[in-house]
């Protein structure tokens, strides 16, 4: 059996859960007006980077005869909903596994600042999110310090 | 900065690389920045960040050894919402990257030509597909074999963008007064591109006018493209092309 037929034979086990220690949970952010408070901020903050804005509205679908009434409709929605843009900040942050985010004890939500997707796969326990468990490793102490 | 689906082109392109925009508009405020970046992380990303921030550092962690403790994080944010709706700021972020990359080059008309590895859906007739688009003077472009500024200027130098619906065309993105055709649809989020920058965009669908949407764990999908409506497509974007 060649290594990609292997790989396909394997692949319904790819969302079997993951032997988490730590749970996912949400960040109570802190609105604050300035980046300059949400770099200092103790508990995590978060600020608008930007006035949202709202996204610009779809031009004519060209071949509508090659598609179907989904496509047509998904190519024409448009919305009136701000888009917003934020930068968020949080003291004594754990980075690890594929880039997951947290503590000692949880992996964060980051909404909004993430898509949803992102977390419903950590919930769910999908190895496509990675390994969230910090059994076994080193800390890196590179960028570690007193919390600020 | 990344997260576990980074490594996906598309989702690196629309949710992750206007983090880095972000970033540097304020650099100025964070002198002391260093990028976290795991191991695991395609070196695509890595590549992006010393294009758009050459002098900020980069700590790359083992991930299957090691963790980073960091005294703060900042996490920017995305510029779209969770259907990928658009702020209009991306296009100020697309032109600064255009920036770092040099001008485009004279106008060409790509055929974006997929890998398929590990695909969820496949283009069955990809070889008749691909001799078309070049018979009608398409270049046929893999740009995964290209360095990131050349992808972004040979997608910002093309008048029509042609390929399979994935990742690859949102490159898409860094073009302007272009005419992009997507074989097959999954989402919205071409439309969504084209919408922000000003594009004309159609989809050819199979002659049965099906979709293949991902679902977790699904088996391969074959589809197939009308050879003799994809040379009528090609044809009328090459009519409207050069009326431009």
């Amino acid at each position: 059996m060649g290594i990609l037929k292997l790989f396909k034979h394997f692949r319904p086990f790819h969302n079997i859960a993951d032997h988490a220690e730590r749970t996912v949970r949400s960040i109570d952010y802190t609105p604050v007006a300035t980046l300059s408070e949400c770099l200092t901020a103790r508990p995590p903050a978060i600020t608008e980077m930007m006035a949202p804005g709202i996204p610009l509205p779809p031009g004519p679908l060209l071949f509508p005869e090659f598609v179907n009434p989904t496509v047509i409709n998904e190519h024409n929605i448009a919305t009136a909903n701000p888009v917003p843009v934020y930068v968020t900040s949080a003291p004594d942050i754990i980075v690890s596994g594929f880039s997951a985010v947290g503590s000692k004890t949880d992996i964060f939500d980051l909404s909004p600042i993430e898509p949803g997707y992102v977390t419903t796969y950590f919930q769910q326990g999908h190895r496509a999110a990675g390994d969230r468990s910090l059994a076994g490793k080193k800390e890196n102490g590179w960028m570690a310090g007193p919390p600020s | 900065m990344t997260h576990w689906n980074s490594n996906t082109y598309g989702h690196w392109l629309l949710e992750c690389l206007p983090k880095l925009f972000l970033l540097r508009t304020l650099r100025d405020h964070l002198p002391d920045l260093k990028i976290a970046i795991s191991d695991a992380v395609s070196r695509d990303v890595t590549r992006w960040a010393s294009l758009l921030l050459p002098d900020v550092p980069l700590v790359v962690f083992e991930h299957q050894k090691e963790y980073l403790r960091c005294a703060r994080a900042i996490l920017p944010g995305m510029l779209c919402d969770g259907s990928y709706f658009l702020h209009p700021a991306m296009n100020e972020c697309i032109s600064e990257i255009k920036t770092t990359t040099r001008a485009a080059g004279e106008r060409r008309r790509i055929f974006i030509v997929r890998a398929d590895e590990y695909s969820f859906r496949r283009l069955a007739n990809k070889l008749e597909i691909m001799d078309i688009a070049a018979a009608h003077g398409l270049d046929l472009i893999q740009p995964e074999t290209l360095s990131i500024a050349d992808q972004v200027k040979t997608f910002a130098s093309a008048s029509i963008i042609v390929g399979e619906f994935g990742s690859a065309m949102h490159n898409a993105m860094f073009a302007d007064d272009v005419s992009v055709l997507c074989l097959g649809w999954i989402s919205g989020i071409q439309s969504r591109i084209a919408a922000l920058r000003g594009q004309s965009i159609g989809y050819l669908l199979p002659p049965d006018r099906t979709t293949i949407k991902f679902q977790n764990d699904m088996p391969s999908k074959d589809y197939s493209i009308d050879p003799d409506e994809f040379a009528e497509a090609l044809r009328r974007m090459l009519a409207m092309s050069g009326k431009r």
